[in-house]
């Protein structure tokens, strides 16, 4: 069947690789479990990365490792149809953020307060920077405490694991038409909190 | 700017406090995988765990966080309901003067259209994990007044200021944010001119009532009520733990269901006592409190009335990565009352 054709193309990065697709590397290693370091060595930079955004980098290699502790024991289900296992790694690592939702919230909670904490003394150059990046993380920070966590999972998957449409639905065993409707409803409440409800706004929308 | 745009700035900027992940992870992952592999969970090393509770903090209205849902967690095996107490014989006999001194309290008429004023003083520890380094831990203390409506139904108001414990005093202005009214599952956006974070869009929302109709007046009620409504992610006995805690802060809780609560904490496996806990604003107290990888959850009680007076979170343990005694949280209650207005403090 033809992919729809109002679908981003996938990006050339995400395809097979060197050394043999994801799909046949979880399949050899139902007879060899060792080959399963290579998915390891192809994506726990990508999924640390995004945890650590999310939780903060003292669980960011906890999630990864019970990410892949999870995917090791579940690459018996793995749909081999599909030759990259990025998504399927992305929707188990959301699976196990989800258990620490509570602690993401005092996380953006944190980092929304810390945000009003600008030092009165110390003027110097090099803690301006600083100051201004973290001033500006307090609304982004207050925007996604407020999102439903389903919303915030696929805002999050497309904005920070780079993901698309088709591949956080995969992630996340959800239809793409969901994706979509939970995008938009997570980026109206990201400018609504932001402060803006320019209409021009929503023309910009993938 | 779009929106995700600077959702993707915020991204790389997070990606400042982050390292590559370890070798040792990888050996720690890929060892896993083996044929002969024994291990269930993944070990857990720098694991700074935060053992709280679904602490609502105040920074998100109230009837936001109402639309969240809550996990409800049934706890099948309550075999030591009707048993004895669970908790040490210390913290049993606090506990049963603080249910005595909570049945003492006056009953009060409470009305849908009021409000439950609470001044608290919360001193929290921001921490920040840095890789291969001790983790950096500064303090920062905020005086909030709230008034939270008894049916949740009104609107409510929080207003906040910066406060130094040393010095005694609030060292900033007021910072104010009107608590959106939910009415027919509807948020209600506020009056001109303010800002609430959010948004003032329409939402679906669930009442909070800050006072809890329906809630058990007795200890075996109490303690299922507690095991049935666990909303964080810790254990269940360490989370009814907790859930008590903040049933206490975050409500007005008629005397009868205060002193089950009492009751039922003493059923909670673990609960010891804690000498000389010491409140935020320098009263010292008497503590029960449960621990949890390295970290005790306390509920201060005044040695005298047996009021509850506040909450500590406190690093016990050598597991977490910060220094024992480090005081991750410090909620004071500094004065809870039921108002019939909005802004009225007695």
């Amino acid at each position: 069947m033809a992919m729809p054709i109002t679908e981003p193309a996938p990006r050339a990065l995400a395809g097979p690789v060197a050394g043999g697709d994801d799909a046949a590397i979880i399949a050899e290693s139902l007879a060899e479990p060792e080959r399963f370091a290579v998915l390891y060595d192809r994506y726990a930079g990508q999924l640390y990365r995004y945890a650590g955004r999310r939780l903060g980098a003292a669980d960011a290699e906890d999630m990864v490792a019970a990410t892949f502790l999870a995917a090791f024991r579940a690459r018996g289900r793995f749909d081999t149809t599909r030759a990259d296992a990025r998504p399927w790694l992305f929707g188990i690592l959301t699976k196990e953020l989800a258990k620490q939702r509570r602690r993401e919230g005092a996380r953006l909670r944190a980092i929304a307060r810390a945000c009003t904490d600008v030092p009165e003394a110390g003027h110097a150059d090099a803690v301006a920077d600083d100051v201004t990046a973290r001033a500006a993380r307090q609304p982004l920070a207050k925007a996604l405490t407020v999102l439903a966590p389903a919303d915030r999972s696929v805002l999050l998957l497309i904005a920070w694991g780079d993901l698309t449409y088709d591949e956080v639905a995969q992630a996340l065993a959800i239809p793409v038409g969901t994706v979509r409707s939970r995008l938009n409803r997570a980026r109206r409440k990201v400018r609504e909190a932001l402060g803006g409800n320019d209409p021009t706004k929503v023309a910009e929308m993938p | 700017m779009s929106d995700l745009t600077k959702l993707q700035d915020f991204g790389r900027d997070l990606d400042r406090d982050l390292a590559e992940p370890s070798p040792a992870l990888r050996n720690r992952v890929v060892s896993t995988f083996g044929p002969d592999s024994r291990r269930t969970t993944p070990t857990r090393w720098l694991g700074l765990w935060r053992a709280a509770g679904p602490r609502r903090r105040v920074a998100v209205p109230a009837a936001v966080l109402a639309t969240s849902t809550a996990a409800v967690v049934a706890l099948a095996a309550l075999g030591f309901l009707g048993g004895a107490p669970a908790a040490d014989a210390q913290a049993v006999r606090i506990l049963n003067h603080a249910a005595s001194a909570a049945l003492r309290q006056p009953v009060p008429d409470i009305r849908p259209s009021d409000f439950v004023f609470m001044r608290e003083l919360e001193m929290a520890a921001a921490i920040t994990m840095r890789y291969h380094r001790k983790p950096l831990v500064s303090e920062r203390s905020v005086l909030t007044d709230m008034w939270l409506s008894a049916s949740g139904r009104r609107k409510g108001l929080l207003r906040q200021r910066p406060f130094s414990v040393p010095l005694g005093r609030p060292t900033g202005p007021w910072r104010a944010t009107i608590l959106q009214a939910c009415v027919h599952g509807q948020l209600v956006p506020p009056g001109e001119g303010w800002q609430v974070p959010g948004g003032s869009g329409k939402a679906e929302c669930r009442p909070v009532p800050a006072v809890l109709p329906g809630l058990p007046t007795t200890e075996s009620a109490m303690l299922r009520y507690l095991y049935d409504h666990l909303a964080g992610q810790n254990p269940p006995d360490q989370q009814a733990f907790i859930t008590a805690g903040d049933l206490i802060r975050d409500h007005y809780i008629r005397p009868a269901s205060l002193a089950a609560i009492f009751h039922a904490v003493a059923h909670i496996p673990g609960v010891t006592v804690v000498h000389g806990a010491v409140s935020a604003d320098g009263r010292r107290g008497i503590a029960v409190q449960r621990i949890f990888k390295g970290e005790s959850d306390q509920l201060i009680f005044s040695p005298t009335t047996f009021a509850v007076i506040g909450e500590r979170e406190v690093v016990v343990g050598p597991n977490t990565g910060l220094k024992v005694g480090t005081i991750l949280d410090l909620t004071t209650i500094l004065n809870k009352r039921i108002v019939r207005n909005l802004g009225q403090t007695r």
